[in-house]
């Protein structure tokens, strides 16, 4: 049965200091807000190298944002001093530091001009749901699950090297105030990973990676057993893998590897920030066929998985956008400065990787829809290719829609069956909308995982989910 | 922040936490985000964060064992908040059983105070000093222009205690940042650039603006006519950093201890039959205390291509019966005997990618090609698509690097690296 979180104390202790801020500030500025974050996290690592736990957040931390408008132009404060007795200090900050710093630019910058942004009366209390609360099942209990995973991982066979077994809770608890608008929300998600090795050649370590995910709490650590013999097979097999040749093949590509290019090679060009800096090609596509008509996409609200929220880190509710209708590209996401930038309405994308940091426009969860065939049959329909599995990273092109992902295993096929040849590893390159528009089949599922993190370029990580299902496409492999 | 300090060394006593280490972090930042020439967003940051570390010996199966579990504590935590933290991080290392290690020792130490010209002005004069400075490598010989760019500029202090007593403290200053250059003719296209100074090098950020600009206009003329093979390839600058960034992971406690890396001190990693340089890497300190409090200076990891330190925290140090040294991730590479122009004979230059990656793991490195001179011994082939994929292992016998220099974030050394015979995915 299903609990509902409860909300941050520390947030309910601190909303007196932030509410007294934004007046302080309203007196002032035509327009503030301030964003209070507190997140409860802790995280358990078991491998070779021992057992490491920690509570140090990853994403997030206990602080807050503080935004202002002058009447021209936006500027922020961050700081993790919450009291009564600092808010003299954080005011002076603002006003005679901050704010006046555009005064500095050197000869030939300018400031921007902006409108303010729309305040428009909102209030919003929401909480996500569990089922098992990780704290209540205690750390001993975590870890001798892990344990367990563990041995029964090393157990499968003598050759592997290592298998590293990790789960991390985090709950996200969120207030936002500005003078209309009053927003708290609290959410957990969990992820896990199976991190399996081997040594090729004396010297050479092969790895294979299981991530897992969920808006919720330890319910995650019962799913992970299951994949432990697969995982510890699809390792072993690496010790046998070759290079392969490189040049164009027919691709199964795995709910997963989907999912990687749903997100890197096209998702990426969609975050209106880009349209503003003029950095997307997308800009250019709108009500153009840039994929295969078996092709919807979407990004938002519409799954439940690590990067479900209420609304964003600048107080817009959160939204389910279709980016990708039967092929022809509908709409990009955004968050509320770059909308107000072009004149479009913001989609609740502008996420922070805490409260250290400047929001930008970011992905949620995001997938293409579901079709029609088995997998069986799409892999019966490949004379020569390969079947591709296990993402390892990949790097956003949205100026020049370039493809450059990178994967653990592909799989021979021939005559529409696996052959049992394994090479590794694989960088696929190419030119997204031929990629997208070469889609000839896809499964009749969805899966999806948010174990990962995305960065805006090398930067600014949040947590994502993102997946699919298996797609047959024209891919170039290297 | 005295008071946070006090309320923290409090309830470790309460909590007879007879082992522990505190690490204060108070940082202050100004931080410019331009589209093309406007001023987008300003911010400033002032934070302050305290990681506690928490030690428990205890005794498993007969054997000693040391759990460990670690807390970030912030400003705004009251003291029966930050007990509470302690005391679940104290009871969470009661199941840590990882076997028993010696802490660092003692160390006691003045301020050690930043010589930064950073150091000198606000965050915010630094980061107008470098925004102009950046936006100066513009010219109007250029078709090419910065879309976007930001900028930070960043002060810290860092305090270190431990229960046997260390305190010790140390300032940092940087500026880093990223922009973006951007051509629209023929073809529009834009290049990434990121940087790091541990001072206000104008001079190095508006020669890196006017590299990127001379670059992305190549790019914009650059054709997808790449032969798939195999080739010899110069890689240079942040490339060769990230090539480099395998040698102080492989001789890392942490890749040792697990067995993910089987070097120990003394081997020959170059392989049985060397053309090429050996290699000759220091482990450059970027502070002088890691978070543990273990001083940290420069110290040779590999000399003519052996293992001369296996480098580690306290933890990995004791199980490997190797120095406390704290982990290297900045190296400095002492080699570099061939002028770069001689090397640019009858071989393929990409000069950027859109991501060189290097996985110390397995040896293998590669990357997309964005943008790539081709040397054929006559003429230069402007390039742009492929791939580049090779592994250190079977490549590093025939190193050639170049005299020149290049200084970066994490690398001190030749600004080029010659690679022989690597494979070549590409767009014909």
């Amino acid at each position: 049965m299903k609990k509902k979180l409860e909300h941050s104390k520390f947030i309910a202790q601190k909303r007196p200091v932030a509410e007294k801020l934004l007046s302080d500030l309203l007196d002032i500025y035509p327009y503030a807000s301030v964003l209070v974050t507190d997140v409860e996290t802790m995280s358990y690592r078991i491998g070779k190298s021992g057992i490491q736990v920690s509570q140090n957040p990853r994403f997030g931390g206990k602080g807050m944002v503080v935004k202002v408008y002058d009447g021209v132009s936006y500027a922020e404060y961050s700081g993790n001093e919450i009291d009564f007795d600092a808010l003299p200090g954080i005011l002076d900050t603002i006003e005679n530091s901050l704010v006046p710093l555009k005064g500095k630019l050197p000869e030939g910058l300018l400031d921007s001009e902006y409108q303010q942004l729309s305040d428009t009366g909102t209030k919003l209390v929401k909480a996500s749901e569990y089922e098992i609360d990780p704290r209540e099942m205690g750390d001993e209990a975590i870890i001798k699950k892990l344990t367990a995973l563990r041995e029964f991982a090393l157990a499968q066979d003598e050759r592997l090297l290592d298998s590293i077994h990790s789960y991390q809770y985090q709950i996200n608890h969120k207030l936002f105030l500005s003078k209309n608008r009053d927003m708290e929300q609290s959410a957990m998600w969990g992820e896990g990973f199976i991190y399996m090795m081997v040594m090729k050649d004396g010297d050479e370590v092969k790895d294979y990676y299981k991530g897992f995910s969920v808006l919720g709490g330890a319910e995650l650590l019962d799913e992970m057993e299951q994949y432990i013999p697969e995982n510890a097979k699809k390792c072993v097999e690496l010790l046998n893998c070759e290079s392969i040749t490189p040049g164009t093949y027919t691709c199964i590509c795995t709910p997963e590897v989907t999912g990687m290019i749903v997100h890197e090679a096209f998702g990426h060009g969609v975050e209106m920030d880009m349209f503003v800096k003029d950095r997307a090609l997308a800009k250019n596509c709108m009500n153009t066929q840039v994929a295969s008509d078996l092709i919807t996409m979407r990004d938002g609200n519409s799954l439940s998985d690590v990067a479900t929220y209420f609304f964003d880190d600048e107080g817009t509710p959160s939204a389910d956008t279709v980016v990708i209708d039967k092929g022809i590209l509908k709409a990009g996401f955004s968050d509320a400065q770059s909308a107000m930038h072009l004149g479009t309405a913001p989609t609740g994308n502008g996420r922070r990787e805490s409260y250290e940091r400047k929001a930008y426009t970011r992905m949620t969860n995001t997938y293409f829809e579901a079709g029609t065939s088995s997998v069986e049959d799409m892999i019966a329909s490949v004379e020569y290719g390969m079947l591709l599995e296990a993402p390892s990273s990949g790097m956003e092109d949205p100026k020049n829609w370039g493809i450059q992902c990178m994967v653990n295993i592909a799989r021979e096929i021939k005559n529409g069956r696996l052959t049992g040849r394994v090479f590794s590893p694989i960088v696929l390159t190419g030119y997204v909308p031929d990629l997208l528009k070469s889609i000839s089949m896809i499964s009749d599922t969805v899966e999806h995982c948010g174990s990962g993190a995305c960065g805006k370029g090398y930067k600014e990580w949040v947590k994502v989910s993102d997946g699919g299902p298996y797609i047959k496409a024209q891919i170039r492999l290297g | 922040m005295t008071t946070l300090i006090n309320d923290i060394c409090r309830a470790l006593g309460e909590l007879n936490v007879a082992e522990w280490i505190l690490s204060q972090t108070d940082t202050e930042t100004a931080e410019l985000f331009f589209i093309k020439h406007n001023l987008d967003m300003r911010r400033m940051k002032k934070v302050t964060k305290i990681n506690v570390t928490v030690y428990r010996p205890f005794e498993k199966d007969g054997a000693k064992m040391k759990g460990s579990s670690s807390v970030e504590i912030v400003p705004s935590q009251s003291f029966v908040e930050i007990k509470a933290l302690i005391e679940k991080a104290y009871f969470a290392a009661s199941f840590v059983a990882n076997p028993t290690y010696s802490l660092p020792d003692k160390v006691i130490g003045e301020l050690k105070k930043s010589e930064s010209d950073i150091a000198k002005v606000s965050v915010g004069d630094a980061a107008m000093v470098m925004a102009k400075a950046m936006f100066a490598g513009e010219s109007k010989d250029n078709k090419a222009f910065i879309n976007s760019g930001e900028i930070f500029a960043e002060k810290s202090t860092t305090r270190i205690l431990s229960a046997c007593g260390t305190d010790v403290s140390y300032e940092d200053c940087n500026v880093n940042g990223e922009l973006v250059v951007q051509c629209k003719e023929p073809e529009d296209v834009e290049m990434f650039r990121s940087f790091e100074y541990d001072g206000l090098k104008t001079d190095a950020v508006t020669a890196l603006v006017k590299e990127a600009l001379s670059q992305v206009e190549d790019r914009a003329i650059a054709k997808k006519e790449l032969p798939s093979g195999s080739y010899d390839v110069i890689l240079s600058g942040e490339q060769l950093a990230e090539l480099m960034s395998f040698y102080p992971e492989r001789t890392s406690g942490n890749m040792v201890f697990p067995g993910y890396s089987t070097w120990k001190v003394g081997d020959d990693i170059m392989g049985e039959t060397v053309t090429g340089e050996r290699i000759n890497l220091i482990g450059h300190a970027k502070q002088p205390f890691n978070s543990e409090g273990i001083p940290m200076e420069d110290k040779p990891l590999i000399e003519d291509g052996k293992v001369s330190l296996i480098h580690s925290g306290a933890q990995f140090a004791s199980y490997l019966q190797q120095p406390m040294t704290g982990l290297y991730t900045a190296v400095t590479l002492n080699n570099g005997t061939v002028p770069f122009a001689e090397m640019k004979k009858n071989c393929l230059y990409p000069v950027t990618f859109s991501d060189f990656q290097m996985d110390a793991f397995s040896g293998f490195f590669g990357g997309e090609i964005r943008l790539a001179y081709l040397f054929d011994g006559e003429n230069v082939k402007i390039i742009t698509g492929g791939s580049v994929s090779g592994n250190i292992s079977e490549c590093c016998g025939e190193l050639v690097f170049s005299r020149e220099r290049y200084s970066g974030a994490n690398y001190e050394g030749p600004f080029a690296v010659k690679l022989k015979n690597i494979k070549v995915a590409g767009t014909v």
